[in-house]
């Protein structure tokens, strides 16, 4: 009889603690899932971003400097996330135009990016998504 | 006869009190490993969504040679918001962190959201054009109910712009 007791107590025990883990499995099993898909698509992501400086070219009368920005991978970029290092200073007014859409630069699609400089400069950097940078150091003065 | 039954029932009862602190020992074994798991998963979670990446050009990053500070630019990449107020910087050595950053988000705004651009400046003194240094900064990831979960954390070997 004590003993059957004891054991019908053990098993209560046991069922009531694996009903208690099952709530926090399975919000360890949803994060687990959610950052392993999370890290697959970002890998994907930062794989497929790619974007180069066609042209860059520096108008001395008027002080414009006009970056030619091609998204020269299969991923779309957003307007919003290009930024423009002139001689390693960010730019925090660019004009971006051209293209067919005003939120995203789609794949193969090229942008104008124009800034008013106070001075000739030497090397530019556009960075976008994920800090995919492009680089170009010849710029063109007109 | 009487003494046997008594007997028998003490030992019943025993019996029971016994099990029954083995079977809450067991629930509360069960239940810590649970949080456990839980909370492990969640950091893992924070630590792959928490990222960031210093943007500056590696071989002119703006220093103040007159005051002494140096600019760092640092995008979010990840996918949650990063912590401003947990931003370390440093560089040649010097860690800066709170008020001795001055921190503004490029585009406005209060939160390090998904692809901004968060511009920190600070004091790193004697800073020479043409040598080499290496900076570095960190910061941790913030949910959506204000827990910090991750670290985000990236390094650049830069010169100062001349």
């Amino acid at each position: 009889m004590a003993t059957t007791a004891a054991w019908l107590i053990l098993m209560v025990g046991l069922i009531t603690g694996l009903i208690i883990i099952q709530h926090d499995v399975d919000v360890a099993t949803r994060d687990l899932k959610e950052t392993s898909r999370s890290l697959i698509s970002r890998q994907v992501a930062v794989k497929n971003t790619e974007c180069r400086i066609e042209k860059a070219v520096y108008n001395n009368s008027s002080g414009v400097l006009t970056v030619v920005l091609v998204n020269s991978g299969s991923e779309v970029i957003p307007r919003a996330e290009v930024t423009l290092l002139v001689d390693g200073h960010l730019q925090t007014t660019l004009n971006i135009t051209g293209g067919h859409s005003n939120k995203y630069i789609y794949p193969g699609e090229s942008v104008n990016i124009t800034v008013r400089l106070s001075n000739a400069p030497q090397r530019v950097i556009a960075v976008v998504s994920w800090g995919v940078a492009a680089m170009e150091c010849d710029i063109e003065r007109r | 006869m009487a003494s046997e039954s008594i007997s028998q029932l003490i030992w019943f009862i025993a019996t029971v009190l016994i099990t029954t602190s083995v079977a809450l020992l067991f629930i509360d074994v069960i239940d810590d490993y649970g949080g456990v798991l839980r909370d492990r998963a969640g950091r893992l979670k924070g630590e792959v969504e928490a990222e960031l990446e210093i943007i500056n050009d590696p071989l002119a990053v703006p220093y103040n040679s007159t005051t002494g500070n140096l600019t760092f630019y640092i995008k979010n990449t990840g996918s949650i918001k990063l912590s401003v107020d947990d931003l370390v910087v440093a560089a040649n050595g010097v860690a800066r962190a709170g008020n001795q950053i001055s921190t503004t988000i490029v585009g406005g705004g209060n939160d390090w959201l998904p692809g901004k651009v968060l511009v920190a400046v600070f004091t790193v003194g004697n800073l020479t054009s043409g040598v080499d240094y290496h900076g570095w900064a960190q910061t941790s990831g913030v949910t959506d109910g204000r827990k910090l979960a991750g670290t985000a954390w990236d390094t650049i070997d830069f010169q100062i712009a001349t």
